[in-house]
């Protein structure tokens, strides 16, 4: 594992590879960046520098590196030794055919070497830019199905939200599933946590549009929503103080298996409705939920060690963070450093890379495995 | 999401596909995603035509056709045999749709039923498009099908926006009269409180005259009460001629009848008919749209049911029925601000069950649950109805007291102790019930939150002057609590502290040989002798300790003190005998017990068969993890010997016996305290020894505090045995200096008090 905070793509690319390259039979190269960082001139870098092995990564939203978070840096990873096999593939121009890009980037699992492993994972690195990503993952099981879960995350562009970068071996792409199917002798630890918890009474999604709620139990949304919360008064007159308060209190629709959150973007003061990130279904039972730094914290401790209690006593070699970019908003600047602390207690001395997402990826039951808030935790033994 | 808007979403989802091959794949996969299933197929004519979640793997043809056939269960890659569940489709002809999910759980009715419709649903889209695909002749009839599919999404999409029930049953029978073009629609469902009776509960062109002959009738009767009886479609053409029809409808010449019976989760309660005043004949798509509104209806009953129960189940405590926290909370508040407007008091007390853990861990958590409800009602009984009961979880109730004055409050606190103290008689035991209970005042406090905690901290301090009582809270409580974590920071430092510094010490009290009185072994027992505050009480240390997170350090110090302690009298006396260590609950979940353990030992260089640890029969009788049970077996492997703790109090099975290393029992003193003077307490003694004897165990009686209760044991064979009457818990130091000497008071001796 290595980390640079140069932004220059070829000193980055030597930073990063002169602690993540030492070990001597390379299988994947997996590379988290900033696109402050040159990505074209980074790639171009780290491939001489990793000769013939594999690579796959994508930009960030900040990334996950040991001792903290960082911006506007770069972090590699990579797992090597004949106990892992590896192949990528990519599905190209994704937003207008979702599902099947998801199974071009699923199609790495049919390489043999891969299959002749006893375990099997999909790491998934996408645009989260570009459309419903639950389509993607559809795309992607039909290849895998229920045998080979599914990790990773959307791409990031430090919050700009305007395009986001997926790479693969020699390529810099947009608009992209990137997808590396790792097997390996020893099994994998996939952790989901979110970190939410309900307040007060269940209700109904009375009207919505898409991801447009307009009422929740028969009344203005907003007002609705903000008379649950004990909000502060301006969160029902200022976009930009609604939009801070709904960051630490998105809405969680009932599902068999819990809770899905939805994160609350903002509010339209005038017609008093509320806009989410994800669609959110009329007639959907909804709790609100509330997180604060004690209970994402716990989800973060969650996640870690239900990833390291799949290793079936195994060791684990290497671990992958996937963090939305919002739980960075609802812990802050010192907690997110505490968060990194806390995979840190988990894991030790383990390599430890990741990245802020817009969405993640994690399909381990059910076919549903696209997240919102959440972290997810790959272990690799 | 409710089952409504699933099926809505389905219909949209499947209708907007253009093929028959995207119709079957898409319902498939939004079948499959409704219900959290990772697999799937459909099945054609005994072949998986298609399947979900196999990825590249081989699909187990054979165990899918096997689910269609009544098979329970179907393999699931990474997941093996898994519930399954097929659901018959009527087109493609002969075809099944089937899913399976991992895990341990059959699908639930409400599951069944929405999986059902599903199916319906994907027949008639399927249906439609295979007939328009087959005659390539766009005639008015096939026109009309395709448009009453439009329509039908239209409905149903209207249908499912979370609405009131009545409002979404008006929708369906409004859907049914367009959809089907029969001018009257009626909703029936049978009264709870008289099955024998329906009510028609939404209906559309029946006029007021004859509504009020039919809006309550006799449950058989009409097509209705047919569909309800046989449980399937009755289509009656000819109504005048039936004589089983209505007598009111055949009299305004109603020509025709349909019903379709309606059910929640499984269980039939009412009829959808449909019928109309022009003759004619309903066809078999007439049937099948009948049906799936009735099914519409179905889902439609059981979510609001599910919401119901639901939003109930959020406010409430499921075991007693009584508000839980959430509510209890919203409730205080409000009346915190009533309060504040009308110069009122509010009272809360907490009360709390005494010894409540003991009576779940010994007799098992069916009759803790009872004594709770028992704990909820006769609390329920003490209060007003404007009061306010709750169960927190756990043993912990709280009151709530409105506009009470503290005199009206330590009443009721009265009252409620007063209402506890005959005990319950739950599954034919008699159970003492006592509780603590701690009163705070609104005074006190502003926030719900807070007033609910200072009345904890006064349940504590009830508990703490010896339980079965109340306290008021007072302001200085507080600065106890800050006491409490002064003493807590404080065992910190004396568990960390080496032997000679620290002021937690170590006593031993020996165990004899109950007829020579040789020195067999000794049990290490802590002591805590605070700078301040003198000796503290080992209650209330292990108190703090398990309260502070600190027991399995404490365990880990006191295991290494004592097994020095066995080698410096190995080495000054070449005493061998046998150190007893206690071991908690907490130590037994530790993962770092065995190397705990093997490091005492080592760093003491001890011979392992020195040590015996003890574990309470309590923490045994929970189920020990197999991880618990695998560290004691690599503890025995080593040498260490183990005894159980306490044992006879418990009253469950002793299976433990046969899955744990045992190698001694220590009798507990609550069966050797009448000893001498019960033949029954007798009778169990021999009973126990007699059960060790067989399993080839050392029996140590606990507790010996009479030269009676020594002279019934040594009657009936028991070998080992401590207590004060044989010999006090002592330093070290004072061990030694009668160490060449007898240890046990002679049997005819009077007892040192």
């Amino acid at each position: 594992m290595g980390s640079s905070s140069a932004t220059d793509g070829t000193i980055a690319a030597d930073e990063v590879c002169a602690s993540a390259l030492i070990h001597r039979d390379p299988r994947l190269l997996i590379v988290f960046a900033s696109d402050a960082c040159d990505l074209e001139t980074l790639l171009e870098q780290l491939r001489h520098n990793a000769g013939s092995t594999p690579i796959i990564g994508c930009s960030t939203a900040g990334e996950i590196v040991p001792g903290g978070p960082r911006d506007a840096s770069v972090v590699a990873i990579v797992l090597g030794g004949d106990g892992f096999s590896v192949a990528t593939t990519v599905g190209r121009n994704a937003s207008t055919r979702l599902r099947a890009a998801g199974a071009d980037a699923a199609a790495s699992l049919r390489d043999t070497a891969v299959r002749a492993k006893r375990h099997r994972v999909l790491l998934l690195l996408s645009d989260g830019l570009g459309g419903d990503q639950q389509e993607v993952v559809r795309g992607a099981y039909a290849v895998a199905g229920a045998g080979v879960p599914l990790v990773g995350g959307c791409a990031g562009d430090d919050l700009k939200m305007q395009r986001t970068f997926q790479m693969v071996d020699d390529e810099v792409l947009s608009d992209a599933v990137v997808g590396a199917a790792i097997g390996s002798d020893a099994p994998f630890g996939i952790g989901v946590r979110h970190g939410w918890q309900r307040v007060g009474d269940p209700m109904l999604i009375t009207k919505s549009v898409g991801s447009r709620v307009l009422t929740i139990d028969d009344q203005p949304a907003l007002d609705a929503y903000l008379a649950r919360l004990d909000a502060p008064p301006e969160a029902g007159t200022d976009a930009a103080a609604f939009t801070r308060f709904a960051l630490t209190h998105p809405l969680g629709l009932v599902r068999r298996g819990g809770e899905e959150v939805r994160f609350i973007a903002g509010a339209d003061l005038a017609d008093r409705s509320i806009g989410c990130i994800a669609s959110v279904p009329q007639g959907a039972l909804a709790w609100l939920m509330e997180g604060d730094v004690t209970s994402v914290l716990a989800a973060t401790d969650g996640a870690c060690r239900d990833a390291l209690a799949e290793l079936d006593g195994h060791d684990p070699l290497g671990v992958i963070a996937f963090d939305c970019i919002a739980r960075r908003g609802v812990l802050g600047d010192q907690g997110i450093s505490r968060e990194v602390d806390h995979i840190e207690s988990h894991t030790g001395s383990v390599p430890l890379a990741g990245f802020y997402t817009y969405g993640e990826i994690a399909r381990t039951h059910g076919t549903g495995g696209f997240h919102n808030q959440t972290l997810v935790v790959l272990a690799v033994a | 999401m409710t089952s409504t808007l699933l099926l809505a979403e389905f219909l949209a989802a499947v209708s907007a596909a253009e093929d028959e091959d995207s119709m079957l794949r898409t319902g498939l996969e939004r079948a499959a995603e409704a219900v959290e299933a990772e697999v799937g197929a459909i099945v054609v004519r005994g072949r998986a035509a298609m399947t979900l979640g196999y990825g590249d793997e081989t699909v187990p043809a054979a165990e899918l056709l096997a689910v269609c056939g009544g098979a329970a269960s179907a393999p699931i890659p990474g997941a093996g045999f898994s519930p399954a569940l097929a659901l018959d489709l009527e087109n493609p002809p002969r075809s099944h749709l089937v899913v399976a999910r991992a895990g341990p759980h059959e699908f639930t009715s409400e599951e069944r039923g929405l999986l059902r419709a599903m199916a319906r649903v994907l027949s008639l889209v399927v249906a439609g498009n295979r007939t328009q695909a087959a005659e390539r002749r766009l005639n008015d009839e096939l026109r009309e099908r395709h448009q009453q599919l439009q329509r039908l999404v239209r409905v149903t999409g209207s249908i499912s926006h979370g609405a009131p029930l009545k409002e979404v049953l008006d929708t369906i029978v409004g859907g049914a009269a367009e959809l089907l073009g029969q001018e009257v629609v009626g909703l029936r469902l049978i009264r709870a409180d008289d099955p024998s009776r329906v009510d028609m509960v939404a209906h559309r062109g029946i006029k007021d005259d004859l509504l009020d002959l039919v809006l309550h009738s006799p449950a058989g009767e009409g097509a209705g009460g047919r569909a309800i009886s046989e449980n399937r479609v009755i289509a009656v053409d000819h109504y005048s001629s039936d004589r089983d029809m209505i007598a009111a409808f055949r009299e305004h010449k109603l020509q025709r009848a349909m019903a379709a019976p309606v059910n929640d989760q499984g269980t039939i309660v009412g009829s959808l008919t449909v019928a109309s005043y022009q003759p004619g004949t309903y066809t078999e798509l007439e049937k099948d749209l009948l049906t799936m509104f009735a099914e519409h209806a179905s889902l439609a009953l059981s979510d609001a049911r599910r919401v119901a129960a639901t939003t109930h189940q959020a406010l409430h405590d499921d075991l007693t029925g009584l508000p839980n926290r959430t509510l209890f909370l919203d409730r205080l508040e409000h009346s915190l601000i009533r309060a504040g407007q009308n110069n009122a008091n509010v009272a809360v007390l907490f009360c709390d069950v005494d010894q409540f853990k003991l009576v779940n861990d010994r007799l098992g958590h069916s009759v803790g649950d009872a004594l709770l409800i028992a704990v909820g009602d006769r609390i329920g009984g003490c209060l007003r109805a404007a009061d306010t009961a709750a169960r927190f979880g756990g043993d912990e109730f709280a009151v709530l007291l409105e506009d009470s004055s503290q005199d009206e409050a330590e009443r009721v606190a009265e009252r409620i102790l007063a209402a506890l103290r005959p005990g319950a008689v739950v599954q034919g035991r008699e159970l003492p019930i006592g509780a603590s209970i701690g009163l705070a005042m609104s005074r006190d406090a502003t926030k719900g939150e807070e007033l609910l905690r200072f009345a904890d901290l006064a349940m504590y301090r009830a508990k703490a002057l010896g339980r079965g009582r109340y306290e008021v809270f007072e302001p200085s409580m507080w600065s106890d609590m800050e006491e409490r974590a002064d003493l807590e920071s404080e065992l910190r430092a004396a568990i960390a502290k080496t032997d000679g510094e620290s002021d937690l010490t170590l006593v031993y009290q020996p165990i004899l040989d109950l007829l020579s009185l040789d020195l067999i072994g000794v049990e290490a027992l802590a002591r805590w002798h605070h700078p301040r505050q003198g000796e503290i009480e080992p209650e209330l240390f292990i108190t703090v300790a398990e309260e502070a997170g600190l027991m399995v350090e404490l365990g880990r110090t006191i295991l290494r003190r004592a097994c020095r302690q066995a080698r410096v009298w190995r080495d000054r006396y070449e005493l061998t005998v046998t150190m007893n260590v206690n071991v908690s609950a907490h130590q037994l979940d530790d993962p770092r017990l065995v190397d705990d353990v093997i490091g005492a030992i080592n760093e003491a260089g001890i011979d392992p068969k020195q040590l015996m640890l003890e574990i309470n029969e309590s923490v045994v009788m929970q189920d020990t993890g197999a991880a618990a049970s695998d560290r004691l077996l690599a503890l025995k492997g080593i040498g260490v010997r183990l005894a159980i703790d306490d044992f006879g109090t418990g009253y469950s099975s002793l299976g433990y016996l046969k899955r744990l290393p045992v190698d001694a029992l220590k009798i507990d003193r609550s069966l050797v305290q009448d000893v001498e003077r019960s033949s029954r307490d007798l009778a169990l003694v021999r009973t126990v020894l007699s059960l060790g004897e067989t399993l080839g165990l050392d029996m140590i009686a606990e507790g010996i505090e009479s030269v009676e209760q020594l002279k019934a044991l040594r009657r009936v064979g028991c070998q080992q045995g401590q207590g004060f009457h044989l010999c006090a818990p002592m330093t070290a130091v004072e061990l030694e200096r009668i160490l060449p000497g007898s240890f046990g008071q002679p049997v005819d001796m009077p007892a040192p008090r």
